[in-house]
């Protein structure tokens, strides 16, 4: 070891410790309508996604304190687990909201694409400092390679998902490879790919219609609702707890469009202060990985970056309507007890980079 | 373990940079959204949020010249179920359905509709609304309303009019003053979730409705009262078709009566009146058109005849032709004449309804006769040009403008279709038609001095309170006849009455002037009459003028023997209460020596 163990960040904890808290209380106003409806418990998304984030935390506080290298060793057999479970969704899952994402052990549900997704930054992080030595690019494609089965797995039921670990995928290779030109290609080769798949499918070409005229579209009905609340939140909002539109005219408020229920709530003031917040966590874990000792946990802290960055800007894209509706939550806020608690997993491996 | 290069670092802090640029993009977007799209969106929210129930305002009443209501509002039940609400479905069954009286299934499936809310029953009592709600069922709502009421039942029906489930006036003063009497809606503005279940603490915003304003009209309970009465009476004696009697003020226009038998009733004016007895059966209704027969009939039912229906005046005309002669000069009351039974006019010979002829007469005879080959001379002397301008001068070539809905027009030849024949025929009042609200008019007018009157019901508009808030104007200076002529009529008329064809409407103690007529209704092979008869009195100083129209009579079917009665009659009741003074006439006077 070239330095020995300090303290975790400040910073990076507050922050974390900030958002899990602030999510649970928005989580609550946002669900308690639908909650009541459905469940007849105002409480009942708030309970689940509170177990979920106590467990979290102590996952979180376990990892920090461990130090990340063990982690290397299970690199591979993690993503093999992953790889496995994403098969089994496949087969023995259950379907909600017509998509077949979930496992259930007993009473808990769990959603291992969520898994996935710290999975395939560990493997990433660990392949890439094991073949340091190969030709960058050579590295680069057969480190691509490993991941396309996750991919395609996850892809199958669960696209925005297999998109997020697909973005992080390229973010990490970006960084191991000291090449720019190739990315950029990759970049616009990825835009042309992304045109014609969207123009094979006539229903993919809707979505684009959709997008462009939310209004005169039936299927528009969500991406509207979203843009109602945002614009009657003004600069100070109507207030917590006081949104309209979460009683049930955005769907599903508690999950994909929670963002637009906050900027009803909490209005652009609110809004723009979780937006730096979040800002201000992706430079803490910018500062994590160009601090950190070693390649692997540079590569981790970038992940775990690029992770956020990529569900926080498509999430509020999608809410923006500035790009076309794509189911992605907004992390640390969004109801979802498998995802808050990786989440909070990989924000314990943060810290834990960060101690170093 | 590897160490991280510098070009790894370089590349770390370019991506942190590339997502700050996107959040801060993102950020930019949001804040346009918010601020100058702000606007746009918190509407259309706005709209999607808010629902808006109306709250009825009180109609205003109406009341009679001295304050009589005749309309006024009695406070009805509305009474729903809010689905999600109801606790107790199965009681909630069973009390509706006891209470309101409706078979249990109706309710029941009503009940257990999934809706937001559900009515079950409209126009419910009061008493029964309040004792609904003191059952204290959860989901059971009860909202009080207005509804019209009418407390004299058919009293004026056709003058009144009523109003509609949504409280708009129908027909008569309800429609006429609907403006007056309808009052603003109160609104109250309340938000909803996406269900459409009303949100309780969010506050509601509330305009309170604002009350119709009173009418008062001109009419007098109790001459209205005596004139029905009056009106029912000779219906039923002369088994007549319907009887139309108007009784206003001569000077002003103002009615102080006005009926037409039979009258509906007011709170339940969808219901048929039985056929009069005397008639069952007599018209057997075409069985092929039994899906507009009800309609027809109701309508038939609410018709106001002294101004809907137009009719042949006969004889009470010659009055107009009397006016329009001496007021251009071709004939003076001593005129005198022969008549022989008939008068040939071209190549027609016109029979006088003595068929013997009244021989030789004045002018003054000739009327109290009511001889037709002389009124057809004093037509003719006229000459056409001359008696259209008169026609047109009286007003009775327009309509009088009376304040109800749907005066009928009248209906005349046109100038260059008239010659001789049909010049002779108008002098005596027939072959045209008009209402009997534009008779009745058009004689005050000749007989107040010859000044044209303007019908009308509307007098004051007041506040609840009795405020008065607008006070009706007429036109009152447009005159139609010099004072002299209108006072030379006003003799002739009184002696119709005093010893000629009216005397059956003498009255002594009173100075009464008048006219009679029988005319027979077209086809005239149906043999079918009407009689009437317009009286006024006192005949030197006329405040109050009696119009009597009784339709197809059996029987005697002469106006100076059946109508003239009708309006001594009403005249007998209400000079007195009126307070017209009993004259001292010269018979009276001789009669004390």
């Amino acid at each position: 070891m070239l330095r020995k163990a300090g303290r975790v960040d400040g910073i990076m904890l507050l922050l974390v410790l900030f958002l899990t808290g602030f999510g649970l209380v928005v989580l609550y106003s946002m669900s308690a309508y639908n909650g009541q409806v459905r469940f007849g418990d105002a409480a009942y998304y708030f309970k689940k996604q509170f177990f979920a984030m106590t467990l979290g935390l102590a996952v979180m506080y376990g990892v920090a304190r461990m130090d990340y290298h063990m982690l290397e060793r299970f690199a591979v057999p993690a993503y093999l687990i992953s790889l496995a479970l994403s098969g089994a969704v496949l087969l023995f899952g259950d379907a909600y909201n017509g998509s077949r994402r979930w496992l259930s052990i007993g009473p808990l549900s769990f959603q291992p694409s969520e898994y996935a997704k710290p999975a395939v930054i560990l493997l990433l992080a660990a392949m890439v400092s094991r073949m340091q030595k190969k030709k960058s690019m050579v590295m680069s494609v057969s480190v691509f390679a490993l991941i396309l089965p996750i991919v395609g797995l996850v892809g199958t039921n669960n696209l925005s998902t297999a998109v997020i670990i697909l973005g992080i995928a390229v973010i990490m290779i970006f960084i191991s490879n000291p090449r720019y030109l190739p990315f950029l290609w990759i970049l616009l080769g990825g835009g042309g790919f992304l045109g014609v798949f969207l123009s094979l499918e006539s229903y993919r070409l809707e979505r684009i219609a959709i997008w462009r005229n939310p209004e005169q579209y039936e299927k528009g009905y969500q991406t509207m609702q979203g843009l109602y609340a945002i614009g009657s939140g003004g600069v100070f909002g109507r207030g917590l707890g006081n949104s309209l539109q979460k009683l049930g005219f955005v769907p599903e408020a508690q999950n994909d469009m929670i963002f637009s229920v906050i900027c009803e709530e909490l209005g652009l003031a609110g809004a723009l202060l979780l937006m730096l917040l979040f800002l201000l966590l992706l430079w803490r874990f910018m500062v994590a990985a160009t601090h950190a000792p070693d390649l692997f946990g540079a590569l981790i802290a970038t992940g775990i970056m690029g992770h956020i960055a990529i569900q926080v800007i498509l999430n509020i894209a999608v809410v923006t309507n500035t790009i076309p509706n794509t189911g992605i939550t907004l992390p640390f806020i969004s109801y979802g007890g498998t995802s808050v608690l990786f989440l909070l997993a990989e924000m314990g491996l943060a810290l834990s980079v960060s101690r170093w | 373990m590897e160490r991280a290069k510098s070009f790894h670092r370089r590349k770390i802090v370019l991506t942190f940079l590339g997502t700050a640029g996107a959040i801060l993009f993102l950020g930019g977007r949001l804040a346009h959204l918010m601020i100058a799209d702000s606007e746009y969106y918190a509407k259309l929210a706005q709209d999607l949020h808010e629902r808006e129930r109306e709250i009825k305002a009180a109609r205003g009443r109406i009341l009679d010249r001295n304050g009589v209501v005749l309309a006024d509002n009695r406070t009805v039940c509305t009474v729903s179920v809010i689905h999600s609400q109801i606790t107790d479905p199965e009681r909630v069954i069973e009390v509706l359905s006891k209470e309101l009286e409706m078979d249990e299934a109706s309710v029941r499936k009503r009940v257990e509709k999934v809706s937001s809310i559900e009515r079950i029953r409209k126009n419910v009592d009061k008493e029964i609304g309040d004792k609904i709600r003191n059952y204290g069922l959860a989901g059971v709502k009860v909202d009080e309303d207005y509804r019209r009421y009418y407390p004299y039942g058919s009293m004026a029906s056709k003058v009144l009019g009523f109003t509609g489930g949504d409280n708009q006036g129908i027909i008569g003063l309800e429609v006429e003053y609907e403006e007056v009497l309808e009052g603003i809606p109160g609104r109250i503005l309340t938000l909803t979730d996406a269900r459409g279940v009303e949100l309780a603490d969010t506050g509601e915003s509330r305009l309170e409705p604002v009350a119709g304003s009173d009418l008062v009209i001109t009419m007098d309970y109790n001459i209205q009262q005596y004139a029905e009465q009056a009106a029912y009476q000779v219906l039923e004696q002369k088994q007549a078709d319907s009887v139309s009697i108007l009784v206003m003020n001569p000077q002003n226009g103002e009615i102080y009566a006005m009926t037409n038998v039979p009258e509906f009733d007011l709170n339940d004016p969808y219901e048929l009146l039985p056929k009069l007895e005397w008639q069952a059966g007599a018209e057997e209704e075409n069985p092929a058109d039994a899906g507009t027969t009800q309609q027809d009939a109701l309508n038939q039912m609410w018709r106001n005849g002294c101004l809907n229906d137009t009719y042949e005046p006969g004889s009470t005309f010659k009055i107009i032709t009397a006016a329009a002669g001496l007021d251009a000069g071709v004939v003076t009351l001593q005129d005198s004449f022969s008549c022989p039974g008939y008068k040939i006019v071209e190549d027609r010979r016109i029979r006088c309804h003595k068929t013997a002829g009244h021989g030789g007469e004045t002018f003054l005879q000739a009327t109290q006769n009511s001889c037709n080959p002389v009124f057809i001379e004093v037509g003719l002397r006229l000459g056409v040009d001359r008696y259209f301008s008169y026609f047109e001068q009286f007003g009775l070539k327009q309509k009088t403008g009376i304040d109800l809905p749907g005066e009928a027009a009248t209906i005349m030849h046109k100038k260059e279709n008239v010659g001789q024949v049909e010049l002779a025929t108008i002098s005596f009042g027939q072959s045209f038609q008009i209402t009997p609200v534009q008779l009745a008019t058009t004689v005050s007018s000749i007989i107040n001095g010859g000044i044209r009157v303007t019908p009308h019901f509307g007098m004051q508009v007041r506040e609840r309170d009795g405020t008065l808030v607008q006070v009706f104007q007429y036109e009152k200076d447009n005159r139609i006849l010099s004072e002299e002529t209108s006072a030379t009529m006003r003799y002739l008329l009184e002696q119709v009455v005093d010893g000629g064809s009216g005397k059956n409407a003498y009255m002594e103690g009173y100075r009464i002037g008048g006219k009679t007529a029988t005319s027979e209704t077209l086809p005239r092979s149906a043999n079918k009459y009407i009689s009437s008869f317009i009286g006024f009195s006192p005949a030197d100083d006329p405040q109050v003028l009696v119009l009597c129209v009784i339709n197809n009579p059996q029987g005697v079917y002469y106006g100076g023997t059946i109508a003239a009665p009708v309006v001594r009659n009403i005249f007998g009741n209400i000079l007195p209460y009126l307070g017209v003074e009993r004259a001292i006439t010269e018979t009276e006077t001789e009669a004390n020596f």
